[in-house]
């Protein structure tokens, strides 16, 4: 399970600690995780765990729970 | 599907202007800390953008660059029947700015003049506008100019926009040529109901401008506008811009039976490098046919598929083979449209700083 992994991520990319980063921490929650955050957040998890979002999902990939399933999914597959 | 073929018309050269000053995003005041900065960087592609300094315009850029191609071209001003203007950044409320360059470029009194304000999808569409009046026969030389000063209408204090966008102008040369061009072929899209995506609420009729609206305020932390300024909400952008653009040119694909690994050039409008790559992908267009000139113009909106071809494809585009390319620009609007074309012997000169 990259849970972990993506929470750390998320946390580096947004300079914010990573207590911040919760289950249901979704884009807007914070005024770190604005659309250029929300880029670089699934920018820098392609990079580096090597995966790539398919484009029909990005849409939807505004929340930790959100990234963490579909990460988990191309991962296991 | 809105679709669209041309005859007898070919691109005979291009030209593009852009600001000697550059800003560089990694400096940029507005961040807390280069990190920031970096971020921005390596999510966009984005790594610095030209801009004009105070008093100079869209038409200023836009003179530069036509006065190159009429000299590339070998074309007097008197020789021009078509200018279109393709801008948003216009000089006055009225009159159109495409009349203030017939004079300022001594073009013909009796010359077809118009402009064209489209966003980031305007190169095309002002490719269809203006080839299609040309396929008539009438009207033998035009020229497509596409042009922007994004930085004059966008809040220097707005970190969601300032890294992201630069200003530049283009000329593009069309000739009616039935023995030497190939068909071209188009399709369009539009969202109206997208418009609040990226918009200037205040200076038109509907919003006119007030003592309030040109008064500057901290939307959210770290992001000051006034009502008259642009604003790009990045989420809903990035939901049309992952979307539109790669069924548009599917659609295109579908429709004209485009051989894929036929095409020599995909030329996207330059959004972000990270969307335009999901866009390359879902086509299937290797890299190496995708050029990008955003790391160091930014998002120049219509210009960025003239200014990319310019600035990146001037051997290729200039040879005596011609390149099979398909381009697609997309923004505000929303807009979007699509394109087939041949290019060679294209003549492509230096690019202008002003």
């Amino acid at each position: 399970m990259m849970e972990t992994q993506v929470k750390e991520i998320i946390a580096r990319v947004l300079n914010v600690e990573p207590g911040v980063i919760t289950d249901n921490l979704s884009s807007g929650d914070i005024p770190e995780w604005d659309s250029v955050g929300n880029l670089a957040i699934i920018s820098t998890i392609e990079q580096e765990l090597n995966i790539e979002f398919p484009l029909e999902d990005l849409f939807d990939l505004t929340s930790v729970q959100s990234i963490v399933d579909k990460v988990n999914q191309l991962t296991n597959a | 599907m809105s679709q669209l073929t041309i005859n007898n018309v070919r691109i005979a050269g291009m030209s593009a202007c852009v600001p000697a000053h550059v800003e560089d995003n990694l400096t940029l005041p507005i961040y807390k800390d280069q990190n920031d900065a970096l971020k921005v960087i390596a999510s966009t592609g984005i790594e610095r953008h030209h801009k004009v300094d105070p008093g100079t315009t869209a038409s200023d850029l836009t003179v530069k660059a036509v006065e190159g191609l009429l000299k590339d071209m070998g074309w007097q001003p008197e020789d021009v029947d078509c200018l279109a203007y393709v801008c948003t950044s216009r000089d006055y409320i009225a009159p159109q700015t495409s009349c203030i360059l017939q004079d300022r470029l001594k073009l013909r009194n009796d010359c077809c003049v118009f402009d064209l304000p489209f966003g980031c999808s305007g190169w095309v569409y002002g490719m269809s506008i203006v080839g299609s009046l040309m396929s008539h026969g009438t009207l033998k030389r035009a020229i497509l100019v596409a042009a922007e000063t994004n930085t004059l209408n966008r809040n220097p204090l707005d970190t969601a926009v300032r890294p992201l966008f630069g200003d530049a102008a283009t000329a593009t040369a069309l000739e009616f040529d039935p023995e030497h061009s190939r068909p071209m072929n188009f399709m369009y899209g539009v969202d109206g109901s997208g418009y609040q995506a990226v918009w200037a609420p205040y200076g038109g009729t509907r919003n006119p401008v007030t003592v309030e609206a040109l008064q500057e305020k901290e939307v959210s932390p770290g992001v000051f506008r006034r009502g008259i300024d642009m604003i790009v909400n990045g989420m809903d952008v990035f939901g049309f811009a992952i979307k539109r653009p790669p069924q548009s040119l599917k659609d295109l694909i579908a429709t004209f039976n485009i051989d894929v690994e036929s095409v020599d050039l995909l030329l996207l409008h330059q959004a972000n490098k990270f969307i335009d790559e999901k866009v390359r992908k879902a086509i299937k267009m290797p890299p190496e046919k995708t050029p990008y000139c955003l790391e160091e113009y930014g998002n120049v909106t219509s210009a960025s598929i003239p200014l990319t071809m310019v600035s990146r494809c001037r051997e290729q585009l200039s040879g005596e083979e011609e390149k099979h390319c398909i381009a697609c620009g997309f923004g505000v609007g929303l807009a979007w449209a699509s394109m087939e074309f041949y290019a060679g012997n294209v003549k492509i000169g230096e690019l202008i700083t002003y």
